[in-house]
């Protein structure tokens, strides 16, 4: 886990969401979503960009939507946004969906790491609300979309040399 | 001479041109997001509904009038169409032809492969996407609302009230 690349930053935000621990010895993400037997989902389905197709119960979706590279130290901050959508069918697995995306709320709300030429600090959650589907959509889907806004400076951009 | 304090017309001046200015930015954004819309969803992307794009969300991309609040000035684009949040954000969609009924039947037999997942995000790229224009815009039409450029504009008189215009 490190800056050394992008997937390391990816890697970085999904380990942190997947890992915490709630106060008063809540569950993990990790724990809440349950795993597969292979693949990102073996430590987590919490899966980046895609779920696989067959998916049930409880499972979340991170993405990145938005990565611009912003101020004035010669191109190396990137202010990026992720989404982190957490899923549960059936309906009646509504109120476990809330609390998934509770725990990835206070996942990100005092968590920075810190590496030798690399930096990735997580912004305060900006947006959060329940997708309330209807037909077309299968109403028996809950939706509970987070943003997770973060300032990255990785390593693989500090460590280039003109 | 006695002093007279400006500060009340060029607060409203300014509040005047920042209305401008994020009507601007929110014509770019509504633009990009109508350019995005041309094709519709796809086919029974309304439901029921026929099977060519309608034009129906296109239509319904408006904004909001510019608000002011404790953290600044907003305006809001959007629809009150609400597939559109659908389509965004992703779901499941049942075949055209099933019921309601049959789509319980089938949830509860665990037919799971009957669905599709749908997803085709248009708003969230189109502001992200145009962010540099939305602010060029906007400076645009702020500054010709304070009366920016061209003679006697903003910045076309010289600072002191007794030099010769």
């Amino acid at each position: 886990m490190s800056t050394a690349s992008w997937t390391g930053v990816l890697q970085i935000a999904r380990s942190r969401l997947l890992t915490f621990t709630p106060p008063n010895a809540g569950a993990t993400l990790a724990t809440r979503l349950g795993s597969t037997s292979t693949g990102s989902g073996s430590d987590g389905k919490l899966f980046l960009d895609q779920a696989p197709d067959n998916i049930e119960g409880l499972w979340a979706i991170l993405r990145m939507i938005d990565a611009p590279v912003q101020g004035f130290d010669g191109g190396n901050l990137i202010r990026g946004q992720f989404e982190l959508i957490c899923y549960g069918r059936p309906r009646r697995m509504a109120a476990q969906v809330r609390a998934c995306a509770d725990v990835a709320q206070q996942a990100w709300k005092y968590y920075s790491y810190i590496e030798t030429n690399g930096v990735f600090i997580a912004d305060h959650v900006t947006s959060r609300f329940t997708v309330p589907y209807a037909e077309p959509a299968d109403r028996e889907l809950v939706a509970e979309r987070v943003l997770l806004p973060f300032r990255v400076v990785p390593s693989y951009l500090l460590t280039v040399s003109s | 001479m006695a002093y007279q304090s400006n500060l009340p017309q060029i607060t409203q001046r300014m509040r005047q041109a920042t209305s401008a200015g994020l009507l601007a930015a929110a014509a770019v954004v509504e633009t990009k997001v109508k350019d995005g819309l041309r094709g519709g969803y796809g086919k029974r992307a309304e439901w029921p509904g026929p099977k060519s794009p309608t034009g129906n969300v296109m239509a319904s991309v408006n904004h909001s009038e510019p608000e002011f609040g404790a953290e600044g000035a907003f305006i809001l684009v959007g629809t009150d169409v609400m597939y559109a949040l659908y389509w965004e954000l992703g779901f499941w969609k049942w075949p055209a032809y099933f019921s309601e009924k049959l789509q319980r039947w089938v949830s509860v037999k665990g037919f799971r492969n009957q669905r599709e997942w749908k997803r085709k995000e248009i708003w969230v790229p189109a502001f992200y996407g145009s962010r540099v224009e939305m602010m060029a815009a906007y400076d645009r039409a702020y500054k010709a609302a304070l009366g920016g450029g061209g003679a006697g504009g903003f910045g076309s008189r010289a600072a002191s009230p007794r030099s010769p215009r």
